[in-house]
């Protein structure tokens, strides 16, 4: 009996914002995450449990990140924000929708 | 309220430079207007909601009206009574002016990175006012802190609240 055996290992980054997710800090997370891109990961687990405050730039870095790792084969995953406003938010964008939530 | 509670109704006025690094104290401003306020049901959440549609304001005037000029944003907050309210007013000088008449909103069903602002904000709050001028642009924004008399819209609360206000 011939057996084959393939072991597929898949690379998935989990990222914990600790702070606001606002206008000011978004550039600094756009950098973050694409630079793990560049590395080649695709598979994200962005981690707002501890994020206190998020607004429409730092909902955009995890659009775009969505999108370019969906077009690599990939995808993104939230968890939810243990802040209940933080949470409305996303269900008022239908960001709860769009994205995975864990 | 009281009587005493509602001649204490506090207002502040913010004079920001137009920059992001510099909005942080919007949620400051808001927390320390309204934590007294410890009988309005869900106020951390409204607070939250508030400082969230302020702070989109804001990146939108930065942004948009300065379009990455340098100038400042005058923020009024105040709250104010029968029915009890917060109301923002910001002016800027900004020389762009926004078409409000021909935004619309995004489609929520695809992943949308951009036109969250405005629509958030028109979600958080009960109003949302845009008066464009010359170097002298002007937004309202209102969230009731507790339902308007029942015999009173919402909407004819808000156009009895603007009569006062100056343009």
């Amino acid at each position: 009996m011939k057996i084959t055996a393939q072991e597929n290992v898949q690379r998935t980054v989990t990222v914990t914002p600790q702070e606001r997710l606002d206008a000011l800090t978004a550039p600094a997370f756009r950098q973050y995450v694409e630079q793990l891109l560049e590395t080649g990961v695709v598979h994200f687990i962005i981690d707002l449990s501890a994020t206190p405050f998020m607004d429409s730039a730092g909902m955009a870095v995890l659009v775009t990140l969505l999108r370019k790792c969906r077009a690599a084969g990939g995808g993104v995953k939230l968890v939810w924000p243990k802040s209940e406003a933080v949470r409305r938010t996303l269900q008022l964008t239908q960001f709860d929708k769009v994205f995975e939530m864990i | 309220m009281t009587d005493a509670e509602l001649t204490s109704l506090p207002a502040t006025t913010l004079w920001l430079t137009a920059d992001v690094g510099h909005l942080s104290i919007l949620s400051e401003a808001v927390d320390q207007i309204l934590d007294p306020l410890t009988t309005v049901a869900d106020l951390e959440i409204l607070k939250y909601n508030i400082s969230l549609a302020l702070q989109e304001l804001c990146v939108n005037i930065i942004r948009h009206a300065y379009g990455g000029e340098t100038g400042t944003i005058t923020v009024r907050m105040a709250v104010e009574d029968k029915p009890l309210r917060m109301e923002v007013t910001t002016r800027d000088a900004g020389s762009s002016v926004f078409d409000m008449m021909n935004w619309t909103p995004p489609d929520l069903s695809e992943p949308h990175a951009g036109g969250m602002g405005l629509f958030l904000m028109q979600q958080l709050m009960d109003l949302v006012e845009y008066q464009p001028g010359i170097g002298n642009n002007r937004w309202r924004i209102v969230k009731f802190l507790e339902e308007p008399p029942p015999r009173l819209s919402m909407q004819q609360v808000l156009e009895e609240a603007s009569e006062g206000v100056e343009p």
